[in-house]
């Protein structure tokens, strides 16, 4: 016989998870020898514990787009890099890899938070970028 | 067919099914200046997220409902993934093949791939096939993940994943039992100390420390902190580090940390150490800043490595370094370094510094080079920096001095114009003293030769 394991059957509310995507950010000034940066932000609502993980495409490094992209580096040399701030605390800056990596964590009853996820990506002079070629990241928020 | 005689509630699970998230992606005040979304923007969410059970499989879970209330499609990955915890206590799980093979045969998701249109719902049913061999319990994750079916044109964009934690165990008897291995003291931010208290699951259960309390006395053997502090879970065989924040200001001196729980078969649990603080709440504690960290190097000579390791905290530092040098190709570094070095810097005294400066390399061939120095802050979180160059052929004499002009033209203009301005002078000054000697040696011959009357 097939059981059925019920956990919502309890007196207990039901658990849940709930996450907006955004449209995501755009950075700059993406030049070499330049610092891009960017913003985003990130509302978190919580009833218990709770951590927020990022990773991105590429390990971490924006790749040039498919087309108008010729002559180009195909991707960049460093790793793009991004830190929360939370309640007015910053949390470290930690670099996106193809691993998730714990960005800012919180725990409390009935808490509300919101973050601002500050990117920041070094391009060293030596970068080969030519005019209208897009470097992209996807970079992927797991919250638990 | 349901059987509700098989469900076995624990009391840990009331705890996880009252865990409620959510996460909102708001405003993107980006640089270009895009359009903020707001809450009114709806979410994308999974309910129940927790579940901690013991039955028998196979079995059917709740089943996991994923709602979209945004105004946007969405693509939507269910997968299951098995779970391990790290000392933060978050879940980690890898995404190799044999990995997601060997945890969807014990859990298995059904869709794992669907649309979910704007203010849409969808149920994803979960079926518990099996344990490993050998296991009474699995530690299972379920990652859905969204991504907007629109491009969103950015640079950035994000695909956000939800990971719903299952604990499952067959019926029995089970054996709890955890223990403290480590209490560290931290400098969280000023005047705030923030106390680890790493806990080890040494049972066979999920776990979860009770009755935390941690107590602070003074050099005199006074207690000047007491407080209790909350657990949560633990897996088998996990350890996890529990912070305790102490916002309370001591004064200098050393003191005595101790702190206890209960964790199953052990009910009183306790360790202890020792702290100094330098000033309120100020740890005397090593730390570590390098500044200036840059490699140059030209084609035909050597990479050299300068910089500057600096002890910036308040007790002597030691760090291990770690330097690597890699060719660039395509903007993409060589995935193998071809140099790497290990340095080590000891008992570096608080306020001192050292030199970095050294070659990495006896020589370069021309072409791009990147440099990645890493090394572990006293808190033990990895440190890195970079230096990117590119090394050209050695430039000849006379290019060189062409390029030192280019350079420093205006303070060579400058050097120049000052030289002869003072020469000007110089001159001037002299030949102003060869008529005043002049003048007296003419007055003198007057006086001595009196023109005849």
């Amino acid at each position: 016989m097939l059981a059925v394991v019920a956990l919502a059957a309890s007196a207990a509310p039901a658990s849940a998870l709930s996450l907006g995507i955004g449209s995501g950010t755009t950075l700059a000034p993406m030049q070499p020898g330049q610092t891009a940066t960017g913003n985003g932000s990130l509302s978190i609502t919580s009833l218990a514990s709770w951590s927020l993980s990022v990773s991105g495409s590429g390990a971490g490094r924006m790749v040039a787009a498919a087309t108008g992209c010729t002559g180009s580096d195909a991707q960049l040399t460093n790793a793009l890099t991004v830190s929360a701030t939370v309640g007015g605390v910053t949390s470290a800056r930690k670099t996106i890899s193809a691993t998730d990596t714990l960005l800012t964590s919180g725990s409390g009853l009935l808490s509300a938070f919101t973050a601002t996820t500050n990117y920041s990506q070094t391009i060293p002079s030596t970068q080969v970028m030519r005019t209208g070629c897009v470097y992209t990241l996807t970079a992927t928020y797991t919250l638990q | 067919m349901i059987d509700p005689q098989s469900i076995t509630l624990r009391h840990g699970a009331v705890a996880l099914a009252s865990l409620a998230i959510s996460l909102l992606v708001l405003a993107v005040p980006s640089v270009v200046g895009a359009a903020a979304p707001t809450a009114a923007d709806g979410t994308f969410s999974i309910s129940p997220s927790r579940r901690d059970l013991a039955g028998k499989p196979p079995a059917s879970l709740v089943p996991t409902k994923v709602t979209n209330t945004t105004k946007e499609s969405y693509d939507v990955q269910a997968f299951a993934v098995l779970l391990r915890q790290d000392l933060t206590g978050a879940f980690q799980f890898s995404e190799t093949p044999r990995s997601l093979t060997a945890a969807r045969t014990i859990l298995g998701v059904s869709p794992s791939r669907f649309r979910l249109s704007a203010g849409s719902s969808r149920v994803v049913k979960l079926r518990w096939a099996l344990l490993p061999r050998g296991a009474r319990a699995a530690y299972i994750g379920v990652v859905f993940q969204g991504q907007a079916r629109a491009k969103s044109g950015k640079s950035v964009p994000v695909v956000t994943r939800l990971l719903s934690i299952n604990f499952l165990r067959r019926p029995g008897r089970y054996h709890p039992n955890g223990v403290f291995t480590a209490l560290n003291a931290t400098q969280f931010a000023p005047r705030v100390l923030r106390f680890l208290a790493r806990v080890k699951n040494t049972g066979d259960i999920v776990g979860t420390p009770k009755r935390g309390r941690i107590t602070i006395r003074d050099a005199n053997g006074r207690t000047v902190y007491n407080a209790p502090w909350t657990g949560d879970v633990v897996l088998p065989g996990a350890q996890r580090d529990f912070p305790i924040d102490l916002r309370k200001v001591l004064p200098a001196g050393r003191y005595t940390v101790r702190t206890s729980m209960s964790f199953g078969a052990n009910p009183n649990a306790r360790i202890s150490s020792t702290f100094t603080l330098a000033g309120p709440n100020q740890l005397t504690s090593p730390a570590v800043k390098i500044t200036g960290f840059a490699v140059k190097g030209d084609a035909g000579s050597p990479a050299r490595v300068s910089g500057k390791v600096r002890s910036i905290g308040t007790a002597p530092a030691t760090v291990d370094l770690a330097l690597s040098l890699s060719r660039v190709s395509g903007g993409q570094p060589a995935p193998k370094p071809f140099v790497r070095r290990q340095l080590r810097f000891s008992a570096l005294a608080p306020g001192s510094s050292r030199s970095l400066d050294l070659d990495l390399t006896k020589r370069l061939a021309k072409g791009k080079y990147h440099a990645v120095l890493t090394y572990a802050d006293p808190t033990g979180a990895p440190q890195e920096l970079t230096s990117d160059f590119a090394a050209s052929p050695r430039r000849s004499l006379i290019d060189r001095l062409k390029l030192f002009f280019d350079r420093h033209r205006s303070l060579i203009i400058g050097g120049i114009a000052l030289v002869v301005v003072a020469g000007i002078v110089l001159r001037l000054m002299r030949r102003q003293r060869r008529l005043e000697a002049e003048l007296r040696e003419a007055k003198a011959q007057r006086d001595k030769d009196p023109p005849p009357e």
